[in-house]
């Protein structure tokens, strides 16, 4: 299976090889859950999936083909038969369900498949989901659902069980790194940091700051935080503290995996051996630098205000370097 | 266009309904007798047959030719039911019309004869969904309708039905079926379908479905899709992203040894497979709770889902259950991360290397002062004021002279390289790790709740003595001169058996106790000294000096 743009599809080859079989095979089955981290390309599958399935090339393995009729239509988005809802305010609500199960009721152009991706399956509100079940378990003739999500957990039992899951896994860094290598200076870092999606990449390379001043000042903050009176340095952070945070994570992260590793190949800054080696603060402040890090980074993702969460981690950090 | 493997079996006769004898041998024979109920309510988690059962009664109470309650299927009433395009059987999915309206447009409608069935049947699956206006104005009906109306409530969560909607109706509880169920239908479906599948590989997706049958055939159906000819455990690992049991088992190993290099690369290659951080803190998860099983409950091994070859396995490595029980806390922890962290993978990590090489965190009952001190390992220099006899762990096992300050590296130095114990093959629970005094501090708390259930006379006494040595299996406990009560009773031969009962339970090992008098002012030196910590602690996070201490 290729993109509607053309190009292959990289990195979810279990992913793929499953679809491509059940199509083959004439074993489509009328609902999939495409789960995975954000950015990984399960959109891009989705999409290719509802175009190949009305695609008009005669070789089944080059659908979908990106030049016929269907395919245009797909790629410029207004195909009839094909159907996508993202949440509308951060969740996914009932009246867009309906609006779907409306449209359903009546047939589809001849010969016809439709597709419905619903963009985020696990930003469903309990209201939506329920309202799903029923089409999704037996929905109308010729027509599939393909759900994505990022979560499995957040996604209802009821509807999972309806689904065929379908596991995508984050980019391996080679790939990141091949898809970004024409636009960023250091596709290599990037990649390494951007946990294998691609999306996560584009953007920490569109940082304000570059990526390697903002990681400077997060090892800086580390590496000084043996004094009470850079307790409060974070607090000057507060602007960009969810970046500053992320790298302080992966950089106390590497150094108890550089300390615990023994396999080099699994530290990220692996361009900062040295400074890695440097690094003398007990296991235990690390343990819990590194844990207080990650549950201030929680905090502010849940809209707690950046300069008490700097605030609160700054002595924590001290007390753990001390430690 | 292929229909779904679930919605292609889907049961449509009473006996094919599997594992939900009460409910369908009590309808069958309700339907047989002629005592219908005019409501039912039908609950119980997905994919265990309650639509199912449903439409079953309605075709077994209308079909034309019902052979001893059993539908026909054959007749135009069944087959309309079963294609549900019956004017008389009605499926009303109550989450998309969920308004007071929908129930109102109903009570409208439920007046009229049935058109060709004998029987009108209202299906309201999604029951719960209702709101609280439309259950209101649904009460009068359910509890009367017309003689030819019957109404079958579906729901997964009974208890957000009200009280009032259920008790007009007769319930029915569908339970999650067994592994052992769905294997056996799985292998039913796959005769029928004409495909040829390894025990294995249907073990693992009945396992895997988590007692919904629905469940199982949407992964039998897309493992069908993905294997070559015969359905292997590997081909449904590959789709379902399972752990494969000779990664869990290399992951025991990797974790019973402490080898923290081998329980990251294995971390590393599980997520390379794509398998999200969430996912592998799952599959582990759900092997602990089948170890601990294995090392606490031998006799209940059938309730573990691990090969034999894998239970041999398991049982060769000594594990302390203080281990699987911390792990079991950290990664449940780690949990809260997965959402908010935009690094899963490394609430993973932390969560497995907080087990191993950090301090462990048992539920800190201070008996003496002693365990709160130890868990503020950067006291300096407070060595001196510890009394003789209570050794800082960074001594390790022996009584030795507290001139060792306890530093940051002493932990470092206790990480253990593979503790693997010999000897004492104690069936019911085999020797655990080595045991020194601080490990044994450390469960100290546990011994006395342990004590505390057995006899709570012993309790009392021994929560008056301290823990001062262990040495190979002997405990040494002081009792102050003032104790010495406490201490003569304690000797009592039956006294002291609890405390070994205890200790046993608790380690693992046959342990004996000896008592010892200590001097008072030991005793009082002690919470001096756990004071005085509290003092240095301030000092030292003000940065300050301490010029005078005041305290009595």
């Amino acid at each position: 299976m290729h993109t509607l743009e053309g190009s292959e599809i990289l990195g979810q080859e279990t992913a793929v090889r499953q679809l491509e079989l059940a199509l083959e095979k004439g074993r489509f089955h009328h609902a999939y859950l495409f789960v995975g981290p954000e950015g990984v390309g399960r959109r891009t599958v989705a999409r290719a999936l509802a175009a190949a399935l009305n695609c008009q090339e005669v070789n089944p393995g080059d659908r979908p083909c990106g030049r016929c009729s269907s395919c245009l239509r797909a790629r410029a988005g207004n195909h009839p038969g094909i159907r996508e809802i993202e949440p509308e305010k951060d969740s996914l609500r009932l009246h867009q369900v309906r609006q779907v199960q409306e449209e359903l009721r009546f047939a589809p152009l001849a010969g016809e498949y439709r597709a419905v991706i619903i963009g985020a399956a696990d930003k469903l509100t309990l209201e939506a989901a329920n309202a799903l079940l029923k089409i999704l378990e037996e929905p109308p003739a010729a027509t599939v659902f393909i759900l994505v999500a990022t979560d499995l957990a957040l996604v209802p039992a009821t509807v999972v069980s309806r689904c065929c899951t379908v596991n995508f896994r984050p980019l391996p860094e080679q790939v990141v790194a091949g898809l970004l290598a024409p636009e960023v200076e250091n596709p290599l870092l990037a990649a390494a940091l951007s946990g294998g999606s691609v999306r996560r990449a584009r953007s920490l390379t569109q940082e304000a700051e570059g990526l390697l001043t903002t990681r400077e000042k997060a090892i800086n903050l580390w590496e000084q935080a043996g004094s009470s009176r850079q307790a409060h340095a974070l607090e000057g952070e507060a602007g960009s503290l969810a970046q500053v945070l992320d790298w302080l994570t992966l950089w106390l992260r590497d150094l108890l995996v550089w300390r615990y590793g023994e396999a080099a190949k699994l530290v990220v800054n692996s361009d900062l051996e040295s400074r890695l080696n440097q690094d003398t603060t007990s296991p235990d402040g690390l343990l819990m630098a590194l844990e207080e890090t990650m549950r201030a980074a929680g905090a502010l993702a849940d809209n707690a205000n950046a300069q008490l969460v700097a605030g609160v981690l700054g002595p924590k950090l001290v007390r753990a370097r001390r430690n | 266009m292929y229909t779904a493997l679930y919605r292609e079996y889907r049961p449509q006769r009473w006996q094919e309904v599997v594992g939900q004898k009460a409910v369908t041998v009590t309808l069958h024979h309700a339907v047989l007798a002629g005592k219908i109920s005019h409501a039912y309510l039908l609950a119980g988690p997905r994919g265990t047959g309650k639509t199912s059962t449903a439409k079953i009664l309605a075709k077994a109470l209308n079909c034309e030719q019902a052979d001893a309650g059993e539908p026909c299927n054959q007749c135009s009433n069944c087959r309309e039911i079963t294609a549900g395009n019956s004017l008389d059987v009605l499926e009303m999915d109550a989450a998309s019309h969920r308004g007071i309206d929908d129930i109102r447009d109903l009570q409208e409608r439920v007046k009229y004869a049935p058109a060709r069935c004998r029987y009108k049947v209202y299906i309201i699956d999604e029951v719960h969904m209702l709101t609280a206006e439309a259950f209101n104005a649904l009460l009068k009906t359910l509890e009367e309708p017309p003689a030819h109306v019957i109404f079958v409530l579906a729901t997964t969560e009974p208890q957000k039905v009200p009280a009032t909607v259920a008790s007009r109706c007769q319930r029915f509880n569908f339970r999650p079926l067994t592994a052992a169920e769905i294997h056996e239908h799985l292998v039913r479906v796959i005769a029928t379908v004409g495909a040829a599948a390894s025990p294995e590989a249907l073990a693992a997706i009945a396992s895997f479905a988590q007692g919904s049958l629905r469940d199982a055939l949407s992964m039998l159906d897309q493992c069908l899709a993905y294997a070559g000819g015969r359905l292997e455990r590997e081909d449904v690992a590959a789709v379902l992203g399972l752990a494969t049991e000779e990664w869990l088992l290399g992951l025991a190993l990797a974790l019973q040894q402490r080898d923290t290099g081998k329980v990251l690369e294995m971390v590393d290659a599980a997520l390379a497979e794509g398998k999200s951080a969430s996912q592998v803190a799952g599959d582990v998860l759900a092997f602990l709770r089948d170890w601990l099983i294995l090392r606490l409950c031998p006799d209940q091994a059938s309730l573990a889902a691990v090969s034999q070859a894998g239970r041999v396995k398991l049982k060769s490595l000594p594990v302390a259950p203080d281990l699987l029980f911390q792990l079991v806390t950290n990664l449940e922890e780690a949990g809260g991360y997965f959402r908010s962290t935009r690094y899963p993978r490394v609430a993973l990590e932390l969560a497995l290397l907080k087990t191993l090489v950090g301090k462990p965190q048992g539920q800190q009952v201070p008996v003496t002062p002693e365990p709160a001190a130890e868990s503020r390992s950067y006291r300096p220099g407070a060595a001196g004021e510890r009394r003789s006899g209570e050794p800082g762990r960074a001594a390790g096992s022996r009584v030795t002279s507290p001139s060792s300050p306890r530093t940051a590296i002493g932990a470092e130095e206790e990480k253990p390289g593979a503790r693997v114990q010999g000897g004492a093959g104690d069936e019911v629970s085999p020797p655990a790790e080595d045991l020194d005094l601080a490990g044994l501090r450390q469960r100290w708390p546990r011994v006395l709740e342990t004590v505390r259930k057995i006899k709570m006379t012993v309790h009392a006494l021994l929560v008056e003595g301290k823990l001062l040595e262990v040495s190979g299996q002997e405990v040494t406990l002081g009792f102050s001169p003032g104790c010495q009560f406490h201490r003569e009773r304690l000797d009592m031969a039956e006294n002291r058996r609890v405390v070994e009962e205890a200790l046993r339970r608790v380690t693992g090992r046959e342990m004996t106790v000896r008592t010892m008098l200590v001097p008072e002012e030991a005793a009082g030196e002690t919470a001096a000294a756990g004071e005085m910590s509290l003092v240095e602690e301030a000092a030292r996070i003000f940065e300050g000096k301490i010029i005078a201490s005041n305290q009595t």
